[in-house]
C-alpha cells in the first residue's frame, strides 16, 4: 500500500481503541518473569554451551601472537574462537568496526577471542588463561586536539552535505545589534541500558538462527549475511523481547558474530552474553561533540542570523549531526551549519537516542537562553517570537504540523513560569538557590516502510505477526490497538507476534520511526484483510464497517467470524511512502520546564520539578507515550548532571566502564514529572495520522535543566556534564 | 565515630581481646596499599564504642551529584557546640576518615582557617583540586545551619 498523499477519514478515527491508554499487553509476562529475552532461550536452545568475551587490552595495534592453549586445556573449555580460526568475516552496514579483532586490533576491549565452555564460569576462567601478545602503536584519542589541529593544511573530514548556507550568515551576523557566540561541549555517552547485548545462536546443518537483543532484525539478518558470508535465507534472527537499546542494538554486534562463529566450531548452540564492564568500551556510543554556535538578532529579538558548527571523533567516517535542530528549530533569513569529523581510535560512535538532535540541543537551547538574556527578554517570548511554520532553509515547504508556540505557552502557564525570577540567583530557600529553565525541543519524525501479517482465525481471533521489536516501548500494545480498530474487535481478540525474521519485514525500532511506521503497516495489511472478509460476506462497498465483533454495510450487520468459517483469512501488506516527506517539513514539538535547587555552600544540583508538553500527531496510547516521554526526561537528567564516558587520553579507552563509575539517574535524581501532549492529528504522517515520540521527550531535556541552573545561580556551564565542581568557583560567598 | 573518639573492641582467635582507638585503626597506603586497617590477621571486630552524648549540634554531609548510590566527593562530619567551638572530621579527601585535631581550635574564627588547617600539606590535581574549595563551603554550609539552630 502506498501513503501518497495526505491521510483522509479512516476506520482509525473512530478511536474506539486509538488514542485510549493502554496497558502494556504484554506486560504480566514481563512482570511474572515469563517474557524469554535473548539470553533466557533455554526452552528452544537446551544444552548451549556458553562464551565468554576477551577484549583487547590495548586501544590501538596489533596481536604479535595469540596464546590459547592453556585457556583451551582449562576444565570444561569446548573451544576458543579466534581470528586465527575464524575465517574471512565481512562487514555488515550499520556497525563499521569488526566483531573480532586480529591480527589488527581497533580499539580497546574489541574481542580478540571468545572462550567457549560447558558453564558460565568455566568460560570465564578459560579467558583469564588467553595470553595475548600485543604491538601498541600510537592512536588519537583526545577531541579537543584533533579540532585544535585542523587548519587549511590538514583540514578534518567532511562529506558533501555536512554544510548548510542559506542567505550570508558572516555579514548578518556581524551587523547584528545583539550576538551570542559561545561554545559547548558535550561528553561521550554510553546507552547503558539494562539488558546487555546478548545472543544465543544455534546451526542446523547450513541454517544459523540468532535469538538475540536487536532493535532492527531485518538490519540483524542483512548484517550477519554480510559478515559470516551466508544466504539470507539461511539466518532466522529472533527478538521477542529487547530489555532497551538506546541505540546500542541497531544492528548485530559482537555477542552475536562470536556465538555464531563457536555453535559452528562446536555443533551446538552457544550463549554470549557481554559483561556489564564491557559494554562501554566494546560496544557503540554516542560520540563527544565541541560545538559553536553564533546567533544574531535585532533589538526586538528577531534573529537575522544563526549559525551552528559542530566538531565530533569517530573512527567510522559517521558524524554526530549535532546541527540538525538548528536548521528547522528557529526563523532567520542567513543561516549555516557545518559538521567536521575527526579521527579517533575509541569504540565506535554511532547512534543513541535522538542522535544529533540530544546534543545539538544541549548546545543551541544554552545559546538560545543567552540570547534572552542579552536582549533582556522572557526566553519563552524570545522562541515565540523566532518561530516559523515553514523550513527556515526552504520557505516553500510547510511544516506538516508545528505546535511549538503552544507547547512553550501551555507549559508556561502549567508550569507557573511567571513565578521565574528575571535576575538570576535572586530566589533561595535555606541553603538552596532555587531556579526555573525552559528549552524547546524537536525532533523528526521519519517514517519508513513497515509490513505485517494479519490473520482472522476461525475462532474470531486476529493475529498480527511482523518482526518490529518492541524495545520496551510499546510496540505490542499499540500494533494490537491499530488492529483492533481497523477490524472492530476487543484488545483481548488479538495477538501480536514480534522481533522474528521469518515474520514480514517491519520497522524495526530506531529513528522515534517505530510507532508511525509499524502501526501503518499494520493499517495496510488490515485494509487488505477487510477487503477479503467484505469478499466472503458479500458485503463490498465504500461504507463498510468494522465494529464490535460485527461487519455492517447499509442496513446489513453480520458477525465478523461469518467469513471465517469456511477457513481463516490472512492478509500481508506493506506501507510505503511517496513524497510527503519531501513536500512537508515532518517533526514532532515539545518544551520543557525544569526546576532546580542548588545547594548555595557545595552546588549540588537537585531537580525539583519537570514538565514536558508535546505534540507529537496522534497519540495512539497515551501511558505509553508518556512513560516515553518521561524516559527521555531521566536520561535527559543524566546528560545534564552526570552521564561522561571519561577518555584515558594516554592509554585510549573509557576509565568508568561499570555502573557505579558511569552514573545514570537513581529514584533520588527524579522528582515529580509530568507529561502533557496537545491534541493533534498529522495527515502526512501515515494513515494512523502519528508520529513518535521515543526520542522527543530527551531532546531538549538538559539545556532546560542548564538553564534553570543559571537562574538560580547565576552561574553559566556551557561544559556537559554540570557537575558541581563547574559551579563552585561562581557560587555566592556568603552561605 | 571519628570526631567522637569511638574505640573498636575486637577479638583474635586465640581469644585474647583489645581495645583500638579509632584514631589508630585507619593506615595510609604507604608501601601496603592492600592493608587499610591495623587488625590483625585472624582479627575480628566485635563492637565499636561510642561515648556518652557529648552534647551540640552533630551534622553529616555527604555531597555528591548523584542524589544516592555514589560515593561522596567530600563528606564533612562535624560537632558544633553553642559557645562555636567543635570538631570536624572528613571523607573523601584521603584513603581514611581525616582529622587533624589542632585545627579545630579555629572552629570560631570559621570554616577558611579549620579548612586551612585540617588540609595543610594536601595535594591536589587538576581533577581533585575543587575539594579543597569543596570542602571550606561544605564546612560554611555547617557553620551557617548551626547557627541558625542556636538562634
Amino acid at each position: 500500500m502506498k501513503f501518497d498523499k495526505p491521510a483522509i477519514r479512516n476506520p482509525i478515527d473512530q478511536l474506539k481503541v486509538v488514542g485510549k491508554p493502554t496497558q502494556r499487553v504484554e506486560g504480566k509476562l514481563k512482570v511474572t518473569g515469563k517474557a524469554t529475552y535473548a539470553y533466557e532461550q533455554h526452552a528452544a536452545a537446551p544444552n548451549a554451551a556458553v562464551g565468554f568475551v576477551v577484549g583487547a587490552a590495548i586501544p590501538k595495534g596489533r596481536i604479535k601472537s595469540i596464546d590459547t592453549s592453556r585457556a583451551s586445556a582449562s576444565p570444561g573449555v569446548l573451544t576458543v574462537v579466534t581470528a586465527e580460526n575464524a575465517g574471512k568475516l565481512g562487514m555488515g552496514q550499520f556497525y563499521k568496526v569488526r566483531a573480532l579483532a586480529g591480527p589488527d586490533v581497533q580499539h580497546y576491549h574489541q574481542a580478540v577471542a571468545l572462550v567457549v565452555a560447558e558453564t558460565f564460569e568455566q568460560a570465564r576462567a578459560g579467558a583469564q588463561l588467553v595470553r595475548v601478545d600485543y604491538e601498541r602503536v600510537g592512536g588519537s584519542f583526545d577531541l579537543e586536539k584533533v579540532k585544535s589541529g585542523e587548519s587549511p593544511e590538514r583540514p578534518l573530514y567532511k562529506e558533501p552535505g555536512w554544510d548548510t548556507a542559506v542567505g550570508d550568515f558572516d555579514t548578518a551576523f556581524s551587523g547584528a545589534p545583539i550576538k551570542v557566540d559561545a561554545s559547548y561541549t558535550t561528553p561521550d555517552h554510553s546507552h547503558a541500558m539494562m539488558e546487555p547485548h546478548a545472543t544465543v545462536a544455534n546451526w542446523q546443518d547450513d541454517k544459523l538462527t540468532l535469538w538475540t537483543s536487536i532493535q532492527l532484525v531485518t538490519w540483524g539478518v542483512r548484517d550477519i549475511s554480510l559478515t559470516l558470508g551466508i544466504a539470507k535465507e539461511n539466518i532466522r534472527v529472533i527478538s521477542p523481547y529487547i530489555g532497551g537499546g538506546f541505540g546500542g542494538k541497531g544492528s548485530i554486534a559482537a555477542d552475536a558474530v562470536l556465538a555464531a562463529l563457536a555453535a559452528r566450531r562446536i555443533g551446538r548452540p552457544v550463549k554470549v552474553t557481554l559483561a556489564r564492564h564491557m559494554m562501554f568500551n566494546n560496544t557503540s556510543h554516542r560520540p563527544a561533540t565541541i560545538q559553536r554556535i553564533r546567533i544574531g538578532a535585532d533589538r526586538s529579538g528577531r534573529i537575522t542570523a544563526i549559525g551552528h558548527e559542530s566538531w565530533s571523533g569517530n573512527i567510522t567516517t559517521k558524524p554526530e549531526t549535532a546541527t540538525a535542530s538548528t536548521r528547522v528549530l528557529y526563523a532567520g533569513a542567513n543561516r549555516m551549519t557545518r559538521l567536521r569529523l575527526g579521527h579517533l581510535d575509541l569504540a565506535e560512535g554511532n547512534a543513541m537516542r535522538a542522535p544529533g538532535e540530544a546534543p545539538g540541543m544541549m548546545a543551541l537551547e544554552i545559546a538560545m537562553d543567552e540570547l534572552a538574556e542579552k536582549l533582556g527578554m522572557d526566553p519563552v517570548a524570545v522562541r515565540v517570537l523566532n518561530d516559523t511554520q515553514v523550513d527556515p532553509e526552504d520557505p516553500k515547504r510547510p511544516f506538516s504540523a508545528r505546535q511549538l508556540v503552544q507547547c512553550m505557552q501551555q507549559g508556561a502557564q502549567r508550569f507557573g513560569w511567571e513565578k521565574r525570577s528575571k535576575q538570576p540567583g535572586r530566589h533561595r530557600e535555606g541553603q538552596w538557590l532555587i531556579g526555573i529553565g525552559m528549552a524547546a525541543a524537536v525532533r523528526g519524525a521519519p517514517v519508513v516502510k513497515s509490513a505485517a501479517r494479519v490473520t482472522l482465525g476461525r475462532d474470531g481471533r486476529v493475529t498480527v505477526a511482523s518482526d518490529m521489536t518492541d524495545i520496551g516501548t510499546g510496540s505490542y500494545t499499540i500494533m494490537a490497538q491499530t488492529a483492533a480498530e481497523m477490524l472492530g474487535v476487543g484488545l483481548d481478540k488479538v495477538t501480536v507476534k514480534l522481533g522474528d525474521s521469518v515474520d514480514p519485514d517491519g520497522a524495526g525500532s530506531g529513528g522515534q520511526f517505530g510507532a508511525a511506521s509499524s502501526t501503518a503497516g499494520v493499517y495496510a495489511a488490515c485494509i487488505k484483510l477487510r477487503d477479503l472478509v467484505a469478499a466472503r460476506l458479500g458485503m463490498v462497498g465504500p461504507d463498510i464497517e468494522f465494529i464490535a465483533g460485527r461487519v455492517r454495510l447499509g442496513g446489513s450487520s453480520r458477525p465478523l467470524t461469518d467469513a471465517v468459517v469456511s477457513g481463516e483469512l490472512v492478509a500481508e501488506d506493506a506501507m510505503e511512502y511517496g513524497d510527503l516527506a519531501k513536500r512537508f517539513e515532518q517533526q514532532t514539538f515539545g518544551a520543557h520546564f525544569v526546576e532546580v535547587a542548588v545547594h548555595a555552600a557545595t552546588g549540588e544540583v537537585r531537580v525539583r520539578r519537570m514538565l514536558a508538553v508535546c505534540a507529537a500527531g496522534r497519540i495512539i496510547n497515551p501511558m505509553a507515550a508518556r512513560s516515553q516521554i518521561i524516559g527521555g526526561m531521566t536520561m535527559g537528567v543524566g546528560a545534564a548532571l552526570m552521564e561522561h564516558l571519561v577518555v584515558d587520553k594516554q592509554r585510549g579507552f573509557f576509565v568508568n566502564h561499570d555502573l557505579a563509575g558511569y552514573e545514570v539517574p537513581v529514584h533520588g535524581d527524579i522528582p515529580e514529572q509530568e507529561v502533557i501532549f496537545l491534541d493533534e492529528v498529522d495527515t502526512t504522517a501515515g494513515p494512523l495520522k502519528a508520529k513518535g515520540v521515543g526520542e522527543l521527550g530527551i531532546s531538549g531535556v538538559p539545556a532546560a535543566i542548564a538553564n534553570a541552573i543559571y537562574n538560580a545561580t547565576g552561574v553559566r556551564v556551557r561544559d556537559y556534564p554540570i557537575t558541581l565542581d563547574k559551579l563552585l568557583p561562581g557560587l555566592p560567598g556568603s552561605i | 565515630m571519628r570526631i567522637l573518639d569511638a574505640s573498636i573492641e575486637t577479638v583474635r582467635s586465640d581469644g585474647t581481646t583489645r581495645k583500638i582507638p579509632i584514631a589508630d585503626f585507619y593506615r595510609l597506603p604507604g608501601a601496603t596499599p592492600h592493608v587499610e586497617t591495623n587488625l590483625e590477621r585472624n582479627e575480628l571486630i566485635t563492637a565499636v564504642l561510642l561515648p556518652a552524648p557529648v552534647g551540640g549540634l552533630h551534622v553529616y554531609h555527604k555531597v555528591r551529584d548523584r542524589a544516592s548510590y555514589a560515593f561522596a566527593l567530600v563528606s564533612v562530619a562535624a560537632i558544633v557546640n553553642p559557645d562555636g567551638r567543635g570538631k570536624v572530621a572528613l571523607g573523601g579527601v584521603a584513603p581514611m576518615p581525616w582529622r587533624v585535631e589542632a585545627a579545630e581550635e579555629h572552629m570560631v574564627r570559621g570554616a577558611a582557617p579549620v579548612t586551612a588547617g585540617v588540609l595543610e600539606g594536601a595535594v591536589t590535581t587538576e581533577q581533585n583540586a575543587f575539594k579543597f574549595s569543596l570542602v571550606e563551603r561544605t564546612l560554611a554550609g555547617i557553620l551557617s545551619e548551626a547557627r541558625g539552630s542556636t538562634k
